[in-house]
């Protein structure tokens, strides 16, 4: 999955670029030289946000975040796997297959989507970066409508599927 | 001073590192080689997109962006905007510098949020993450995701309409 999208993107940028040197290959060189003088620029902080997101799947072990998610009764619940989707990192190909574990495990349906939903939606060891390219605002505005939002989702998933905590 | 400040995160995320190192090594170098891995894994497609946003940012015109991305587009563009987030696989912030080129080409901030906001589909994971959970619990998510992506876009404008465009260039 990973290789074919890094495959697409790739066929993307190339086109883009015999594209841009057709048309003004000055103006192409210029670019080149803007993309890669960028990406050196952003390379330590991504290493560190990898480096980080690799401390976070290890120290925050998956046993606990499978005991966070749908502690507690009704609506804190909910709370608590939004909570745990936020904290938790990593790829998505991991999330799905943690989400039917944790749907085998009894937990609701709806706190199954609310951890999920939250997992993807909410950036939590991302922030710096994102603030470091959108500034404060953008950061807080975004990830507290992707938590809401995450709520939200779960919430009516679950009440549509009657996986509704109790 | 200076670099300390503009390399804090970095900073912090190396003295975690050692001093966990110091402390439990085994499994603090298995954090490292996850990260590295993972690091590794991501940066051809890093790499392109932030070849593709120069790009953009020298190629395409504003006037571009404005018609299909800027204020004047209605929910179509909202909605446009949130159908082609779904298409984008990767993590969620690897992305972030095409954004903000868009922003900057005068793309409106409602697109760009419906944008951010559908991303959490990811359209080539869907049939496996169905085989986890089922069609009905995919489904339901991806039509849910959708709509709140676009909601979320028209918060995002109203939330940070105080905020002027220059602060969120810089």
């Amino acid at each position: 999955m990973n290789i074919l999208g890094a495959v697409i993107y790739g066929i993307i940028v190339v086109l883009c670029y015999i594209y841009a040197f057709k048309k003004s290959s000055a103006g192409a060189t210029k670019a080149v030289k803007k993309g890669i003088s960028r990406f050196l620029q952003q390379l330590p902080f991504l290493i560190s946000i990898f480096l980080l997101i690799g401390l976070f799947d290890v120290f925050v072990p998956r046993s606990f975040v499978v005991s966070i998610v749908g502690r507690g009764k009704g609506l804190l619940s909910i709370l608590t796997s939004a909570l745990a989707g936020t904290i938790v990192a990593g790829p998505v190909s991991s999330a799905y297959p943690l989400g039917a574990f944790l749907l085998k495990k009894g937990a609701t349906i709806a706190a199954t989507a609310v951890f999920l939903n939250s997992w993807v939606m909410v950036g939590f060891v991302s922030i710096p970066y994102e603030i470091s390219i959108f500034g404060k605002r953008f950061t807080f505005a975004r990830n507290g409508l992707a938590f809401i939002g995450a709520i939200v989702i779960g919430i009516l998933t679950g009440l549509l599927l009657g996986g509704m905590p109790t | 001073m200076k670099y300390l400040k503009r390399y804090w995160f970095e900073c912090v995320v190396a003295i975690l590192y050692i001093t966990l190192f110091f402390i439990l090594p085994s499994k603090t170098s298995c954090a490292l080689k996850e990260g590295v891995v993972m690091f590794v894994k991501m940066l051809p497609v890093f790499l392109c997109v932030v070849l593709f946003s120069s790009f953009l940012s020298a190629f395409l015109s504003p006037k571009t962006v404005q018609r299909f991305m800027g204020r004047k587009t209605g929910v179509k563009g909202v909605l446009l905007g949130a159908l082609f987030g779904t298409v984008i696989v990767g993590p969620l912030w690897i992305l972030f510098p095409l954004y903000n080129t868009l922003l900057k080409k005068g793309a409106r901030l409602a697109v760009i949020g419906a944008m951010i906001g559908a991303f959490a589909i990811k359209t080539p994971w869907i049939p496996y993450a169905a085989g986890f959970l089922g069609w009905p619990f995919i489904s339901i998510i991806v039509i849910l995701t959708i709509g709140y992506a676009v909601i979320e876009g028209y918060l995002m404008e109203k939330v940070l309409k105080g905020s002027s465009k220059n602060k969120l260039e810089s």
